[in-house]
């Protein structure tokens, strides 16, 4: 779980990109003054609606007759936001309202109609839930709505409220105007779109069991908010906690944990290139090296020529001046593939003092 | 020797003590170049239990240089291994808090990492603490080992003895920062995906040779499914059952409807939703404990009244292999288990059908170890199962519970 202050500027990030939202926290932890905060911090009307003082009727509009037919009227707090033409509709205590309520707000975050109005396009939709497991008479999201929202574990700590009694709470300041441009989110699609062809299996993924499916779950559509949120992100300069929030909460643990360490690894230059490249840039975290070395390892291998083996000694003579056991132990597994006929060269015996003091070498 | 060429001499031994590591343990070798070691030039630490090498939760190893180049490289590899040991078993967060936990739950986890270790015939330096080698079982946790350590520790102290020696392993235990730590090091996203990416590299190892030992493929397994909590699970399910058949909302005209200002002379009928009928079917074959029982039947009743309403009469029908006479209780520790025989649940689940009013959903508590109607029940079933081994039938929303569930 992520620091609070993580969850909150992901909050602000999503409200700023327009990605519907749903916090889940315990109650009396402050979600809705937050919400009220962020809207008065980025100039958004907020409205709140709490699901489980309200009826059907309320979000499905009013059935009056007029003129001889029936006409579904929107409540007041619906006709204030399309006046004003954007704003932040705050949808509190979603699990805790009946069902039939929750059917009536589904269609409110599906189609954004409320009644016979339809909600302009620049209104923010938040929702707050409780935990089932914290609110006696809870329920889980279904899994289509479920699958509509970017979910976000809202939690406090201790230290954050001492500092928020003292000096009020932090709001990240963010312009709303100020969002990625249609250049940015393609950019992002195509990042995502392009770990979906690696990941084909990640495209969808039906949760199987009542509680999983509550939450972010893969399919193209939350695959696309994942897609916005990282466009978001890398616009508004947010830190990769902040973006694993958010894509976590789209899409679910699994999928999220995947597509960000597929991520990390994009500028690890491939294993090929490096072949042919004695001069490409290595990285510098070890265990980057590490990785890297076993996919030349394994390309190698899988390639069977004197010619490639001989080549990745030279990537790994490279990598033994800065980090000798590194190249140790992909020359190790190295050497262990020779083609026929190749001799060892060289670079291994610039490796045998770290082989020495480790004891490896007789 | 100046200070430059003393601290190539300290990157040199830990560089070889790495490679150390690696060979000795190939399926951590990720793992072990993450490790970042930090050598303090400050001069000697001045805590006399500061002497293998410690971690904080940061996947920082801190080395003292006068130490790290009077050790021999196998001892500093194995801290190494250790110290990753303590880092992806997440030692920090589950430490108990409090002042006198603190060195008895850093024994308690050495122990747990340590049988690991030797299982792949890498033993400690002298004065570690070793399950074998205090005659405790191995591959428990170390919430497990703390009060057997307590009890030893006890019975040697009376005789005037230590347990062990002292050894301080850092931050990465506990959680509490050490004097001698800088704040640099992975962050909370980076160590969640090293976890998870040594976790598949372990298990795809341990497919590919089976060359790792138990309790490390058990960690990966954990870290890559993570345990359901069965409380959450039990309650997701009874819920849903409860909603699934709570989804008959009708209309009816005994209350006002909130709407009927809009309509003038017309009463229009308002929204009420019907409370289901819940029936408990307890199997008391000789199988299955009375103790789980009990307090399974609290979690279920707890579930029940909270969705279902205060003061609700809960029916509860206790069967072997054959139903007994249905009880009607407020309280789960009313119901009286009565049985004790063979197991059939068929029978069981008649029962519960034939009943009047006629129930909505049926919770079954049994092993499993049962026959089940072919045919689905005109009531939703939720099936709590106790133990690994049972199996339920398709039609039925399952709930797996530990038999030694606490």
């Amino acid at each position: 779980m992520a620091a609070p202050s993580v969850v909150r500027e992901a909050l602000a990030v999503a409200v700023v990109a327009n990605l519907p939202v749903v916090l889940w926290g315990a109650p009396g932890t402050g979600k809705t003054s937050a919400v009220t905060a962020l809207g008065a911090a980025v100039g958004l009307p907020v409205e709140v609606v709490v699901g489980s003082i309200r009826e059907p009727s309320d979000f499905a509009g009013l059935p009056v007759i007029r003129d001889g037919s029936t006409w579904f009227a929107p409540p007041r707090w619906a006709e204030r936001l399309a006046a004003e033409g954007n704003g932040l509709l705050f949808l509190d205590e979603l699990t805790t309202a009946p069902p039939a309520v929750q059917a009536a707000m589904l269609r409110v975050v599906l189609e954004r109609t409320v009644g016979d109005l339809a909600l302009p396009e620049p209104v923010r939709i938040v929702a707050a839930a409780n935990p089932p497991d914290q609110a006696a008479d809870g329920w889980e999201l279904s899994a289509p709505l479920a699958n509509r929202f970017v979910h976000l574990t809202w939690s406090v700590s201790a230290e954050e409220v001492a500092e928020g009694f003292a000096g009020g709470f932090p709001v990240p300041e963010f312009d709303v105007k100020d969002t990625a441009g249609p250049a940015e989110v393609a950019g992002a699609r195509a990042l995502v779109g392009a770990f979906l062809r690696v990941r084909p299996e990640l495209v969808l993924a039906v949760p199987d069991s009542p509680e999983r499916a509550g939450r972010g779950w893969p399919s193209p559509r939350s695959w696309e908010l994942a897609a916005r949120a990282v466009a978001a992100c890398a616009h508004l300069g947010a830190d990769e906690p902040v973006l694993a929030e958010l894509v976590l909460g789209a899409v679910g643990e699994a999928a999220g944990f995947e597509l960000l360490s597929w991520r990390r690894n994009l500028d690890l230059p491939d294993p090929a290139t490096l072949l042919d490249d004695p001069e490409a840039r290595l990285p510098e975290r070890l265990d980057r090296l590490h990785a890297l070395l076993g996919a030349v390892v394994a390309h190698v291998r899988s390639d069977g020529t004197v010619d490639t083996w001989q080549r990745a000694w030279t990537v790994v003579a490279r990598v033994a001046r800065t980090a000798p056991d590194v190249a140790a132990t992909a020359a190790r597994s190295l050497a262990r593939c020779r083609p026929e006929g190749a001799t060892l060269p060289r670079a291994m015996l610039d490796l045998a003092p770290v082989l020495r003091a480790a004891g490896l070498l007789r | 020797m100046t200070a430059t060429e003393g601290t190539e001499a300290v990157g040199a031994r830990i560089a070889a003590a790495r490679l150390w590591a690696a060979h000795q343990a190939p399926y951590l070798a990720s793992a072990l170049f993450a490790l970042n070691p930090v050598i303090l030039d400050a001069g000697p630490v001045a805590d006399p239990r500061f002497r293998g090498f410690p971690a904080d939760t940061r996947w920082n190893v801190y080395v003292e240089p006068g130490r790290a180049l009077a050790t021999p490289v196998e001892e500093i590899g194995w801290w190494l291994l250790h110290q990753v040991g303590h880092l992806v078993r997440g030692h920090a967060d589950r430490s108990p808090t409090g002042d006198d936990a603190g060195h008895r739950w850093n024994q308690a986890a050495d122990a747990e990492i340590n049988d690991d270790l030797e299982a792949d015939d890498l033993a400690g330096p002298a004065g570690v603490v070793s399950p074998a080698g205090l005659g405790l079982p191995a591959n428990r946790t170390a919430e497990e080992y703390v009060p057997m350590l307590d009890v030893l520790a006890d019975a040697l102290g009376r005789g005037g003895g230590a347990l062990v020696e002292a050894i301080d392993c850092g931050s990465a235990v506990d959680g509490r920062e050490r004097p001698y730590e800088d704040g640099g090091g992975l962050g909370r996203l980076d160590r969640e995906l090293l976890e998870r990416s040594l976790a598949a590299a372990i298990q795809e190892r341990a497919a590919a040779r089976g060359d790792v030992p138990a309790g490390w493929r058990r960690w990966a397994e954990d870290r890559t499914r993570p345990a359901v909590d069965w409380r959450a699970r039990l309650g997701a399910v009874i819920r849903l059952g409860l909603r699934t058949v709570a989804g008959q909302v009708d209309f009816s005209y005994r209350r006002p409807s909130r709407r009927a200002g809009a309509y003038g002379d017309v009463v229009p009928p308002s929204l009420v939703r019907r409370v289901p009928e819940t029936v408990l079917v307890i199997d008391t074959s000789g199988s299955v404990g009375d103790d789980v029982l009990s307090r399974l039947l609290v979690e279920v009743t707890g579930i029940v009244r909270a969705v279902a309403g205060p003061g609700r009469r809960l029916r509860a029908l206790c069967c072997d292999a054959r139903p007994y006479p249905v009880q009607e209780v407020r309280r789960a520790s009313d119901i009286a288990l009565v049985g004790g025989g063979g197991t059939d649940m068929r029978a069981g689940l008649a029962a519960a059908a034939a009943l009047r009013p006629r129930p909505d959903l049926v919770v079954v508590l049994t092993d499993g170890d049962t026959p089940w109607p072919e045919r689905r029940p005109a009531a939703h079933v939720v099936a709590c199962l106790i133990g690994a081994g049972g199996t339920a039938p398709d039609w039925a929303a399952v709930a797996r519970v530990p038999a030694g569930a606490s």
